[in-house]
């Protein structure tokens, strides 16, 4: 509760420190609008509703394509995990195509994919693919002995194992990687976007900036930050309902 | 020597030589098979890799800004409560925007030359290396302080002799991650504040078809960015030797 | 006659290059409750992942109820001497009891659970059934776990040091709480400890190891009667003539190694 009141004290000293320097005339108002000023460009804005149709269809893409690579990668690692030689055969491509910024294939994508779901999809699910594939295939190779042992001892087979044991085992890592999606899902969304150029945030804020109308533009950033507020939240919402027990155990560990 | 992984050998090999067959069976002009696309790449090699070093420039750039003042700036918000609550609470309203959203506002307050990508590409790898940092200070175990009052250190070189080094496994996780970012956003910036460097490689071949050209940059950028992750997972294992040394092995990736 | 409910002859096995057991034979009876003491590091742990099935032996051979062996075979549980890692710390208590009974077929999920709950009551936890495990003290997770093992409704329960890591008035509780188990179920029992006043105190026979590569060197009666009783149990001459026996051959493998 305490902490609650100091976050938002020092948010509105930010706000405060920034409408002063908007109106003090130090910088140029053109280029700096004051908060105030952006806050009602937002409300007339969401009035106008592109801002809304072009936030939905951001935080649609986002949402779908972390969720459908993560479960890609979640599959591809229990794969990986039963059978070693699929491990080897595609860790060492996973390291090599991993560090490939996604926004590299935009161009290539719209030429082969068009403007539509497909490119999306695509650039999306490569994206956030390895975040989730690298923390899943990890932790599901590191699962404790003893707990695999136990589990053999009482008659389980080795896909049992893979759902009974491995996976909830892992489901604490894996997490760490789908938060990770998340948040590149949402910046490869507005990136290619930006590139594609057609709807969304990313053309919202591009259009916006371009024909230089600033408290637009900073009106888009404030949604795409609420985006990215909202998109994370889900991810510890749907943590919280899966882990609840690691949450509990972290927070019991670290109490003691 | 490494043993030769095999199975990744024959799986690179079929799925090269899957490609390559497609492509020639398909006979389209817009879908070139692989030798063409390594032709390219050995023909254009020259402005590909000009291409690249702007990119690896600015990306390196921005980088080394946000390492230099993120670290230190971590470290006091990690350690000194009354910064930690007037910027954690900052910080962590500003994480959630997505990097390549400031692009507009970078455009218009540095332009369209080096000035403004940098910025983006600063803006986007402070939050990993902040964040790390805070992070890194605040494991310490209190104990290493003690061991460094009853050496009669001052703050500051407990600051620098003991909660740095300490903190460094975490500080690095976060430099990690920074470095991908970095390359993605240094990439990202060039296709949207055009002027050179390979995302604009990139969009050029797209918009003149040149589509083997345009693989090429891709496979060109593919291979820079995995040696630069290797450079920098070298880096961490011969900083952080005594680290993995004490907690036996890598943990958490990304 | 009925077959031994365990028979292992000259198992032989090393572990990456290192021989650990070399040419053990044992034998265990219905009913019958065996203590297992060696010098720490010999490969009692070893011996145990052999007998149930876990590692194949390089040599020798291991039967289960007539059976030879080949992987964990059904009416055998093991509880390790990791207990508190061999838990599952997403499971509640009585959901781990439940982990232990899927070779269980053919019962209802109602009947199972009714009978993971009754397990736990039958250790005493009857009052922590919902709790996860890293939620009770480490006796507590002791009992769950050897709840589990029963519940598995193994003929044969081999126990790996499990009271190593609890104090010693906990350590007292479990000892005659699973000597009190066994009698009710009729177990058979494999019990691996370092306590030699332990390793007395719980069998009918008392097998000392040797060094490594390990093989019995004695093959003890233990003629107390029974039920045990913590006090009188360990002040009988036949208890302490017994106790300076194995620990004399103990230190003389020592002072040997
Ligand atoms: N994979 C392995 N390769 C080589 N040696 C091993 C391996 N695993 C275990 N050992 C060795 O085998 C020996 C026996 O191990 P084991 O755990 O069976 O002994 P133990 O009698 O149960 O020991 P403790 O009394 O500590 O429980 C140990 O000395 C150990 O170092
Ligand atoms: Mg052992």
């Amino acid at each position: 509760m305490l902490s609650l009141l100091r976050g938002s004290l020092s948010i509105l000293g930010f706000l405060a420190l920034w409408e002063i320097v908007a109106r003090s005339g130090l910088v140029p108002t053109d280029y700096f609008p004051s908060p105030i000023l952006v806050g009602e460009t937002l409300v007339a804005e969401i009035g106008r509703g592109e801002i809304v149709s072009a936030f939905l269809a951001t935080f649609q893409r986002a949402l779908i394509g972390a969720a459908a690579a993560s479960l890609l990668a979640i599959a591809m690692a229990l794969l990986a995990a039963r059978y070693t030689i699929v491990r080897r055969a595609f860790d060492p491509i996973a390291e090599f195509l991993r560090p490939l910024p996604p926004a590299a294939l935009v161009p290539l994508a719209i030429f082969f994919l068009g403007l539509g779901w497909k490119l999306y999809g695509f650039i999306l699910v490569f994206a956030c693919f390895w975040p989730v594939y690298l923390n899943a295939a990890q932790a599901l190779a590191a699962t404790s002995r003893v707990q695999i042992e136990t589990a053999r001892s009482f008659g389980y087979g080795d896909w049992a194992i893979l759902a009974h044991v491995r996976l909830p085992a892992a489901l604490p890592t894996i997490f760490i990687g789908v938060r990770m999606a998340a948040s590149i899902g949402l910046i490869a969304a507005i990136a290619a976007e930006m590139i594609a150029g057609r709807d969304g945030l990313g053309f919202y804020l591009m259009d916006a900036g371009l024909s230089l109308r600033v408290p637009e533009t900073f009106a888009g950033l404030v949604a795409a930050m609420v985006a990215g507020l909202l998109i994370n939240a889900l991810v510890m919402f749907l943590r919280a309902l899966t882990i609840g027990w690691h949450i509990q155990l972290t927070r019991m560990e670290a109490g003691a | 020597m490494r043993r030769l992984n095999v199975p990744a050998i024959v799986f690179g090999l079929v799925l090269l030589g899957a490609w390559e067959l497609a492509a020639r069976a398909g006979q389209n002009s817009f879908f070139p098979p692989f030798s063409t696309v390594l032709a390219a790449l050995w023909a254009n090699g020259g402005v590909i890799a000009a291409q690249i070093v702007d990119t690896l420039r600015r990306a390196a750039i921005g980088l080394a800004i946000a390492v230099a003042v993120m670290v230190p700036f971590g470290a006091l918000i990690g350690r000194i409560r009354l910064l930690g609550d007037i910027f954690e609470p900052l910080v962590n309203m500003l994480r959630p925007i997505p990097p390549p959203a400031v692009a507009p506002i970078a455009l218009l307050f540095a332009g369209t030359g080096d000035a403004g990508k940098i910025a983006m590409i600063v803006y986007t790898c402070a939050f990993p290396i902040l964040i790390g940092a805070i992070d890194g200070v605040r494991a310490n175990h209190p104990m290493l302080t003690n061991v460094g009052r009853s050496l009669r250190l001052s703050r500051l070189e407990i600051m620098a002799f003991i909660d740095l080094p300490a903190a460094l496994p975490v500080i690095m996780t976060g430099i990690r991650l920074a470095v991908a970012a970095a390359l993605l956003v240094s990439v990202i910036a060039e296709m949207l504040l055009t002027t050179n460097g390979i995302g604009v490689y990139l969009l050029r071949s797209q918009e003149n078809f040149r589509i083997a050209d345009g693989l090429a940059g891709v496979v060109a950028i593919a291979v820079v960015g995995y040696f630069v992750n290797d450079l920098f997972l070298r880096l961490d294992r011969r900083l952080l030797a005594w680290h993995y040394a004490t907690t036996g092995g890598a943990e958490g990736q990304g | 006659m009925t077959a031994p409910v365990l028979n292992a002859s000259n198992v032989v096995k090393s572990l990456g290059g290192t021989p650990i057991i070399g040419g053990l034979t044992l034998l265990a009876e219905q009913g019958e409750f065996i203590s297992v003491v060696g010098p720490s590091g010999c490969g009692k742990t070893t011996l145990l992942t052999c007998l149930s099935g876990l590692r194949s032996v390089d040599a020798g051979e291991i039967s289960f109820e007539g059976q030879k062996l080949d992987g964990p075979p059904d009416g055998m549980a093991l509880i390790f001497q990791d207990y508190s890692r061999s838990l599952l710390p997403w499971r509640r208590n009585v959901d781990n009891v439940l982990f232990g009974m899927r070779r269980m077929t053919g019962a209802s999920a109602q009947e199972k659970r009714e009978k993971a709950m009754e397990m736990l009551a039958a250790v005493g936890l009857s009052k922590f059934e919902t709790h996860f495990p890293w939620q009770v003290s480490g006796g507590m997770q002791q009992r769950v776990a050897i709840a589990r093992a029963l519940a598995a409704r193994p003929h044969l329960l081999l126990l790996d040091e499990p009271l190593a890591a609890v104090d010693a008035q906990t350590r007292a509780d479990i000892q005659d709480l699973l000597l009190s188990l066994a009698r009710q179920f009729q177990k058979t029992c494999l019990l691996v400890t370092h306590d030699v006043d332990e390793a007395i105190y719980m069998a009918d026979r008392v097998i000392v190891l040797s060094n490594r590569p390990t093989r019995v060197i004695a093959d003890l009666a233990v003629p107390l009667p029974k039920p045990r009783d913590q006090i009188s149990t360990r002040a009988e001459p036949e208890f302490l003539r017994l106790r300076e026996k194995v620990l004399t051959l103990i230190r003389s493998m020592r002072t040997a190694a």
